[in-house]
């Protein structure tokens, strides 16, 4: 089935229309680049996208606290990854870059903290 | 009442506050930073995606990410950080000037500083400002409130949800819902393209199958208590037409219909406001129309990127240093006028002898548009710019050498941009 992609690899935008070629490979058609047709096959074949949310703490202070993958993740482990964040907790004191889920199903991607808290104030 | 003395006093504590406060603390100078929220960073810390940083740290940071970068060098620095702290009001127009402030730690108390940076930055335009008909029932919010009551306090603002408005921000939040577990039903436009980036467009709408209406307006609200149901219909020829209207029941209604810089402590200090931006009107130093007192950030006009009000910031920074060294306090200024096609210029002065870096809007979506920059007759400069359109503000600068013969009878000539 023909399938077009908007290249995001630069702010041009190529729309790419993809057509498979039968034999499990693919055509690529629009791309002004090579980079939109690596993007366009990514894209096909395993799309991957950096996952953000909030994760409950054990403190009533602050309740919650963000964190992010530290590389994009498969699509495909992007529902059972919330599950998973959705149903854990993070110990404070927390500090933004600390990991809180190790190469998550074998995927290699690691879920880090964005923020630090609470902070240390010099005075 | 309690007084305290500064050099400088910034208010607002969000990326423009941070980065003037340690660029000016840098050089000694004693400085208070004041905010109305429990924490340092302004709105960065709710906008808990990624796409921060790209041109200011060459990396791909979230909101709180690109805030931490910041906050951990306040914190260790000299500057007195309050906290809870809201400036009521505020005399400038004298050598010393006054802020009354009301914090639940200090009560009301009054910072006296010689120079005041304005980073209070911007708000969001709500339903009100749009004049929707309907029922006023639970279930509304805009876009930037949803978004604080999920990433910061923990709240699901709703489970079916149509979005006004495909700025930025509406389009995050739909996806911050759909992983939330909500259900975004729409999201219309009112123009015949979107506001927000492709990358958004792609990544927040495409991949959740979220329809987006373009040249669509809702015409009505439902619903008694909680929001019920919104009519939606298509606009031809710029006008509604009722015959196509249609109804998607939901019961929360988001609001992404763009910003306001924040400046009721700016006006009723009688600071002069530029029509078109909704800022102070600045000069090249980002100075205001009150002497020492200086501006950046959405405060100022609202920005796309957060680099780019660090950047600004940190600009503000560095004037306003020289200014208290006495470098800058008399400086010959010519005035700058928006042109054709272009919804502002700023700042609306530009001096001689250095570079003037000049951010604006355009009022046009075109490719490989044309920019010039004449003194009446004469084109001082040309730039021809990749992409142009409302939505993306960009900047240019002019080098000393374009800024040549511009004197007569001992004043500035104004300088005009025009964009086609």
């Amino acid at each position: 089935m023909e399938k077009e992609i908007i290249c995001l690899s630069c702010p041009n935008g190529c729309h790419i229309t993809v057509q498979p070629t039968g034999d499990g490979q693919y055509q690529f058609l629009g791309a002004k680049c090579e980079r939109g047709e690596v993007y366009a096959h990514e894209e096909i074949t395993d799309p991957k996208r950096v996952v953000t949310a909030v994760v409950q703490t054990d403190s009533e202070e602050m309740s919650y606290l963000p964190v992010k993958t530290d590389k994009p993740i498969s699509k495909k482990y992007i529902n059972p990854l919330l599950e998973k964040l959705y149903s854990q907790k993070i110990n404070l004191p927390a500090k933004c870059g600390q990991i809180i889920i190790h190469n998550f199903m074998q995927t290699g991607v690691n879920v880090v903290i964005t923020r630090t808290y609470p902070l240390v104030f010099k005075k | 009442m309690q007084e305290r003395n500064y050099d400088v006093l910034i208010i607002g504590a969000g990326a423009a506050g941070m980065a003037s406060a340690l660029e000016v603390a840098r050089q000694g100078l004693k400085t208070a930073i004041v905010d109305r929220e429990p924490f340092l960073g302004g709105i960065l810390p709710q906008c808990i995606h990624n796409g921060f940083g790209v041109h200011l740290f060459k990396e791909e940071l979230t909101g709180p990410e690109f805030a931490e970068r910041f906050i951990q060098n306040l914190v260790q620095s000299d500057i007195d950080i309050y906290l809870n702290t809201t400036a009521t009001n505020m005399a400038v127009h004298q050598p010393v000037k006054q802020v009354n402030l009301c914090s639940s730690q200090h009560g009301v108390f009054r910072i006296n500083a010689r120079a005041i940076v304005l980073a209070m930055g911007c708000r969001e335009r709500n339903r009100g400002n749009l004049g929707i008909p309907g029922t006023r029932p639970a279930g509304i919010f805009t876009a930037g409130l949803a978004q604080r009551l999920i990433n910061i306090d923990g709240y699901m603002p709703g489970k079916r949800v149509v979005i006004v408005g495909s700025g930025d921000i509406g389009l995050i939040m739909a996806r911050r819902l759909t992983w939330t577990g909500a259900e975004v039903l729409a999201v219309v436009e009112i123009l015949p393209y979107p506001s927000g980036i492709t990358r958004n467009i792609v990544q927040c709408l495409n991949d959740f199958n979220i329809p987006l209406y373009l040249s669509h307006i809702v015409t009505r609200i439902e619903g008694k208590d909680r929001v019920e149901a919104v009519e939606i219909t298509p606009l031809e020829n710029g006008t509604p037409n009722y015959s196509k209207t249609f109804k998607v029941e939901c019961d929360t209604l988001l609001f992404s219909v763009g910003l306001v810089p924040e400046n009721e402590l700016t006006q009723s200090a009688g600071i002069k406001i530029n029509p078109e931006t909704g800022g102070p009107l600045v000069d090249t130093r980002l100075m205001t129309s009150a002497e020492g007192v200086f501006a950046c950030g959405n405060v100022l006009h609202v920005h796309d990127l957060v680099d780019w009000v660090s950047d600004e910031a940190q600009r503000c920074g560095n004037e306003l240093i020289n200014y208290l060294q006495g470098k800058t306090e008399k400086i010959e200024q010519g005035k700058v006028i928006a042109g054709a096609n272009l919804k502002y210029v700023l700042p609306n002065r530009y001096r001689l002898g250095e570079k003037n870096r000049f951010s604006m809007r355009s009022l046009i979506v075109k490719d490989k548009a044309t920019l010039v920059v004449r003194q009446g007759e004469k084109t001082i400069r040309q730039f021809t710019l990749r992409h142009v359109k409302p939505a993306e503000m960009f900047h240019v600068e002019l080098k000393p050498d374009d800024l040549k013969d511009l004197v007569s009878n001992g004043e500035l000539l104004p300088i005009e941009f025009s964009l086609s």
